[in-house]
């Protein structure tokens, strides 16, 4: 019980409880354009707190994440069509496919088990690159499964995509997913496996000479990093209730780089604060661009806000450092408190 | 199957793997050096492609303005950019070019989408140029012609400049070791701009060629290109300049081959194919079918 | 000829030289000694322009070196021969050579000199339109000395030339530098093979963990007991 009531814990539950009550005053006042955003920015901390654990903490440039996210998205998308739509779009497909519809929960979770079972032989193939190479070879990952969205027709529909999904990703959900996601990220950061994944990024020889199984470490990250990103693309399918391959294209994968590198690739609270402002930056964007008729405007202040980043700062707004809400109400400021400080 | 057929598709084979060997000459060099994978190269060739567009309804001399004015001002802007973009960031690491290289791709796309339109152009060619003409059952248009003797020429001004001039040998020299053509004191920085001029005038004049084979044009045609050109330079050996033709070509022919020789419904995975066959190489020749091998550096 | 005041120099956290201090004058050979990490790359390739110094002074010819880009700093006079001898592979000899003279203006003599090289090695005439990866070891050290020669410095940095030379090429490499001497370039130098260093040159420097801790006459060093347990190999 001493042990529990730590002061981080009760900031912990302090968040959480502060979190579900603004959930749940915005779920009863919003109307929906503006609770479809706040649904994406969960969805956003999703992919963003994942993607670091390649981009961010092992060092391992991904460009692929969208392709992981359209597996998730299809996938789940399959499982969960209800019974009359799938009669109608995908009466191709077997008997028993025809029978089931699985609970939204269930499929996302799967989606999430594809994705990551997919980055299984794909991280064993394209780990073994690194840098540049493993960059372009993860941009091909996510053109080969565009490909397959737009071509396996008895399956994905091909360009028509899959449509009439049920309206499943609540802010619950799309916040449960981020809290999940972030938790996890967080924890696995700043356990041993994530002091190897600095290491192994940092010095990948020096990790290996003392022991350290960099492949192995790398494998793990990528296939984490999928799994949430498959969960991540269902959980958007079941937003926007419709998918087609353009939904999961480079734009997507190119969104949440920017999240991440705006944020601070390598701190997990970087990730989210990046993920919350490059959800609502661009919404503003697009509706400045739409009031002046200017097309192109945000994603041209976007792209060269992006560059202006690398130029003056490239570790993003956060580096490497995290904000610890446990610190905020310490008088002093805080020595590095608990084994949960970042090692640098 | 005939050999009328086959050799039809090596022409086009050859033509689009000319275009490849264009845009990965400058991605190859430009890579050789500074180990940046510029991403906005391929956008180069789409800016070059509106500009030719503009010309190409000229009433005197239309194909050469097509083809010299976007040359040149792709030259300009790949100056422009390398001197804006990637210049603060030398000494960067790897990753911070490259994700600059990718917001400068969405600033150029964007500011075409902004200063024109995201609709797509039609881009019409002087009735000639499309006129086919039959040698031996070949079929070909006089547009193809003038591609293969264009990137022939081109290449063999290339060539010689970079292997006589005083600055092709800079840029050699800074291509196999940057650090140390600096220390001896040669003029990196020139080194560099000559390569972002050099590559960028090249993919100016892909942007002609790309519009007229494909006669639409729309602000993020270059971007798909620009990236299977990098494989292409990957193919051949990256930051060889005899490499990234090869790898250019052979890319072209492979992609038309998997398109005319395999049962249509294959054809909607051609980027795929592409893909995988830089996993092939990667895999298997990582310095490339024609790469000088780490050792031979010296 | 090269004065070097209170110099420190960082990569990121790592300070590598701290507070060093150091004068060459015209016509001497200087020799700087140290074991490895010791900071003695990092001196040159301050005094190059390759690195910005943290803090202090570099002047040469009375005039300040500091934040001059690398060609500039060449094209006053100082010409740098880098460690692993870093010549161009994939080039030819003669192109090597030729980029060596890289800021000069004047072709004429930049032949004249090309010519003045393979006088002195005349290893390297025979090969001249060779790719240079091809020379061996020792080869490839005369082509890097001969190519920091062809800006006509009158300062010249050489960092550790005789590494990994059998010991037939190291004398002829000390030859050389002596000649060089003989023929009036000013001679910076940076040796692990402090005997034979010591014996040519006129002073010495001893670095350790970034700072000179014994200074003097070779002749002294040569003798110094302190020196002579740690890099002579002596006793
Ligand atoms: N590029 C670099 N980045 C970080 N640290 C460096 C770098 N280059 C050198 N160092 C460090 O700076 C210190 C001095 O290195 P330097 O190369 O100047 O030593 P040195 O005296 O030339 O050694 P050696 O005799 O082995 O050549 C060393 O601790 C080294 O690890
Ligand atoms: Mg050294």
């Amino acid at each position: 019980m001493k042990s529990f009531l730590t002061r981080k814990n009760v900031v912990l539950l302090g968040g959480i409880v502060l979190l579900v009550v603004l959930l749940g005053v915005a779920d009863a006042t919003l109307n929906n354009y503006y609770l479809r955003i706040l649904q994406l920015m969960g969805i956003y901390i999703v992919l963003t707190a994942s993607l670091n654990l390649t981009n961010g903490f092992t060092g391992d440039f991904s460009l692929g994440h969208a392709a992981f996210m359209a597996i998730g998205g299809y996938v789940s998308a399959l499982l969960t069509m209800p019974l009359a739509a799938r009669a109608l779009q995908l009466a191709d497909l077997p008997a028993w496919f025809q029978e089931f519809a699985m609970p939204f929960p269930l499929a996302t979770v799967l989606g999430g088990l594809l994705a990551a079972l997919v980055a299984l032989p794909v991280g064993l193939v394209v780990l073994r690159l690194r840098g540049h190479y493993l960059a372009v070879m993860t941009l091909g990952l996510l053109i080969v499964v565009k490909s397959l969205a737009s071509n396996w027709e008895p399956v994905t529909r091909g360009a028509r995509g899959l449509s009439g999904l049920d309206s499943a990703t609540t802010l619950w959900w799309a916040f449960g997913w981020a809290v999940v996601t972030v938790f996890v990220v967080w924890r696995l950061v700043h356990s041993p496996f994530g002091r190897s994944m600095i290491a192994v990024r940092d010095d990948s020889v020096a990790a290996a000479s003392r022991g350290i199984y960099v492949f192995q470490i790398r494998l793990i990250a990528f296939i984490m990093s999928a799994f949430f990103g498959g969960v991540g693309g269902a959980l958007l399918a079941h937003q926007l209730t419709a998918i087609t391959p353009p939904t999961y294209s480079f734009d997507l994968t190119f969104l949440i780089v920017i999240m991440l590198v705006i944020g601070g690739s390598g701190s997990v609270t970087g990730s989210v604060i990046g993920a919350i402002i490059m959800t609502i930056v661009p919404v503003i964007l697009r509706d400045l661009e739409r009031r002046f008729e200017l097309p192109g405007v945000s994603q041209i202040i976007i792209a060269a806000a992006l560059i202006a980043f690398m130029i003056f700062r490239r570790q993003g707004l956060m580096g490497s450092r995290e904000m610890h809400p446990s610190t905020w109400f310490m008088k002093k400021p805080a020595t590095p408190v608990s084994v949960d400080a970042p090692q640098q | 199957m005939t050999i009328n057929y086959i050799m039809q598709q090596l022409v086009n084979g050859l033509a689009l793997g000319s275009i490849y060997a264009l845009l990965a000459i400058g991605l190859t060099m430009v890579y050789g050096i500074l180990r940046l994978i510029n991403f906005a190269h391929g956008d180069l060739m789409m800016l070059g492609a509106y500009v030719s567009s503009i010309f190409i309804s000229a009433t005197i001399l239309p194909i050469l303005f097509a083809v010299v004015i976007p040359t040149l001002l792709m030259a300009l802007m790949g100056l422009i950019v390398e001197r804006t973009a990637y210049r603060p960031l030398r000494g960067a690491p790897e990753v911070a070019m490259l994700i600059t290289s990718l917001g400068v791709s969405r600033l150029l796309q964007n500011s075409t989408v902004l200063v024109l339109s995201p609709q797509p152009r039609a881009f019409r060619l002087p009735g000639d140029l499309t006129q086919t003409m039959n040698v031996g059952g070949i079929r070909f248009t006089q547009l193809d012609v003038l591609t293969f003797l264009l990137v022939i020429a081109l290449m063999v001004l290339l060539t010689l400049y970079i292997n006589r001039s005083k600055t092709g040998m800079a840029m050699r020299a800074s291509s196999e070791n940057l650090r140390a053509a600096r220390l001896i004191g040669i003029n990196v920085n020139w080194a560099i701009g000559a390569a972002f001029v050099l590559g960028s005038a090249l993919a100016g004049t892909a942007g002609f060629l790309w519009a007229s084979r494909y006669g639409i044009i729309d602000p993020f045609m270059g971007f798909l290109p620009g990236v299977k050109a990098f494989v292409a330079a990957v193919i051949g050996g990256i930051g060889s300049i005899r490499g990234a033709v090869a790898g250019g070509v052979i890319l072209g022919v492979a992609e038309i081959g998997f398109v005319g020789f395999l049962p249509p419904e294959f054809s909607g995975y051609r980027d795929a194919f592409v893909f995988s066959l830089l996993l092939i190489v990667l895999l298997v020749r990582p310095n490339g079918l024609f790469g000088k091998s780490e050792v031979e550096r010296a | 000829m090269l004065e070097i005041r209170n110099l420190s120099v960082a990569y990121g956290k790592i300070v590598a030289v701290s507070n060093l201090s150091l004068t060459v004058n015209e016509g001497e050979i200087v020799t700087v000694v140290g074991g490895n990490g010791a900071g003695k790359t990092t001196t040159l390739r301050t005094v190059s322009g390759v690195l910005k110094p943290r803090s202090g002074e570099i002047l040469f010819k009375g005039k300040s070196m500091v934040g001059l880009s690398p060609e500039a700093i060449v094209t006053r006079g100082i010409s740098h021969s880098p460690e692993g001898r870093m010549i161009f592979g994939r080039l030819t000899i003669t192109e090597n050579l030729k980029l060596g003279a890289y800021n000069r203006k004047d072709p004429s003599g930049v032949k004249s000199d090309m010519e003045r090289m393979f006088g002195m090695f005349p290893v390297l005439e025979q090969r001249k339109s060779q790719r240079a990866g091809t020379l061996s070891g020792g080869e490839q050290q005369m082509l890097a000395i001969a190519r920091s020669l062809m800006s006509r410095p009158n300062l010249l940095l050489l960092d550790e030339p005789s590494l990994g030379l059998a010991p037939l090429l190291v004398e002829k490499i000390f030859d050389v530098v002596v000649e060089l001497r003989n023929e009036g370039v000013t001679i910076l130098l940076v040796e692990q093979n402090a005997n034979e260093a010591l014996r040519i040159s006129d002073r010495a420097y001893v670095l350790e963990t970034g700072t000179v801790t014994i200074e003097g006459p070779s002749t002294e060093l040569i003798n110094n007991p302190m020196l002579r347990a740690a890099y002579l190999g002596l006793d």
